[in-house]
């Protein structure tokens, strides 16, 4: 026992994924839309709705759809319709009334949405500065369960946004980072995660610690007849199918390798 | 490296210890884009080695329970284990190397105790959450494997998809 402990204790890491609530809240349905907002203007972001929706495509489908552990699948599904406010209004958490009190007074007040919507937005309140390349709120709930997540990128023109001098990788990376907040994932401390608070010098991947997050709050579990659950890998385009062909294939070879050798052997003369 | 050890019915019992890897080259380990290449994540298990009789093929039945020691993470507030259970069949194509193809089921566990922590967030600092219950993945995989053999001890070297 104090042998497993030890090895267990060269096995500790420092990092680990947080949620952004605290009571583990997720979608219920591990399919989750993601739409661009039909109205969005992303003049001083650098991208038009359509670049949006591309890059929306790319960041599920190189990031967090890709994890086996996890049942999640983002669905970019186009445009969605306008949403009041979107562009120009202020994003409250469900739980700040003193924010709400105020963009109601305003106004200015973004509407809880379903699903996930994407624009951008320029008032500089939601950001706090250039520097802050967007902000995520899930602004929905149903009990415990995330029903709804805006996500704004800065499209402030003063002072002017960073996102529009971002590579076209880090606009993805940013896009990727954000989704994970409208899942329910907070921040991590180590800058290998996509949830690290600010871009790096070159993201490619998520890291084990965002792998553990979504795997967290959106498992893979047996189906309701007691089945095993095997979850499609995006990547492979479904069940590995070919290496399970193959394996099979080199069984068979070798099986019939070995009979053709004893065959041989047992016509040697001895 | 395993030990095999003689009985009447089955052939042999083996236990096992070794590293695990999870997403081999798939994760990113630093801010440059580097990926992880091998993780020393210490496993333990225990398994059988019983002749497949029908057809006589010279194929054995291995089935295997594996036990990736718990991962602490976050000042120990989330906990990580993974087991597997395995089974696969292995043919001796030598003497010393034995082929072996299978599939798993993984059972994948995260405990969380609570607790927050505060981390930077824009301009600002956010208090952020660690998760407080337990969840678990379960997931099918396919695997392949080669071992080395020699007397009662053997090398393997497995992967999982």
């Amino acid at each position: 026992m104090k042998l497993l402990l030890l090895l267990s204790l060269l096995t500790s890491t420092a990092q680990a994924f947080t949620l952004n609530n605290n009571f583990g809240a997720s979608f219920k349905d591990s399919k989750v839309n993601v739409y661009v907002d039909v109205q969005t203007t992303c003049s001083n972001a650098g991208v038009t709705i359509y670049e949006l929706e591309d890059l929306v495509k790319e960041a599920t489908a190189s990031y967090w759809n890709t994890v086996a552990t996890s049942s999640l699948r983002l669905k970019p599904a186009g445009f969605s319709s306008a949403t009041s406010n979107i562009s120009t209004g202020r994003l409250c958490s469900a739980t700040d009334d003193a924010c709400i009190a105020a963009a109601q007074g305003a106004g200015n007040l973004i509407p809880p949405v379903n699903d996930i919507v994407i624009a951008c937005n320029d008032l500089d309140a939601n950001f706090g500065g250039a520097g802050v390349l967007a902000v995520t709120i899930p602004n929905k709930f149903s009990g415990k369960k995330i029903a709804g997540a805006v996500i704004l990128l800065n499209n402030d023109s003063s002072p002017p946004t960073n996102f529009a001098n971002l590579s076209r990788s880090d606009k993805i990376a940013v896009l990727a980072h954000e989704l994970g907040h409208a899942i329910g994932l907070g921040h991590a401390k180590g800058s290998e995660a996509l949830m690290y608070y600010k871009t790096v010098k070159l993201r490619r991947n998520l890291s084990q610690d965002d792998i553990d997050g979504v795997s967290f709050l959106y498992p893979v579990t047996l189906d309701a007849c007691g089945l095993f659950a095997t979850v499609e890998q995006p990547r492979g385009g479904g069940p590995p199918f070919l290496q399970m062909a193959l394996t099979l294939g080199l069984f068979v070879l070798l099986i019939e390798l070995r009979r053709l050798l004893n065959r041989a052997k047992a016509r040697t003369p001895a | 490296m395993a030990r095999a050890k003689s009985t009447k019915t089955i052939e042999a019992i083996s236990f096992n210890v070794g590293p695990h890897t999870e997403n081999f080259n798939a994760v990113q380990s630093d801010a440059s884009g580097g990926k992880r290449k091998f993780d020393f994540a210490p496993t333990i298990g225990a398994g059988l080695l019983i002749p497949w009789r029908p057809w006589d093929l010279g194929l054995l039945f291995l089935p295997e329970l594996n036990w990736v020691l718990p991962q602490f993470s976050g000042e120990s507030r989330i906990v990580k284990n993974i087991f597997m259970l395995r089974s696969d069949l292995g043919y001796d194509v030598l003497p010393w190397l034995r082929l072996r193809a299978g599939t798993s089921l993984m059972w994948l566990n995260q405990h969380g105790r609570g607790g927050s922590t505060e981390l930077e967030n824009g301009n600002t600092t956010s208090t952020f959450y660690y998760p407080e219950e337990n969840r678990s993945s379960l997931n099918n995989t396919v695997d392949l494997g080669a071992e080395a053999l020699y007397e009662d001890f053997s090398f393997r070297f497995q992967t999982y998809t």
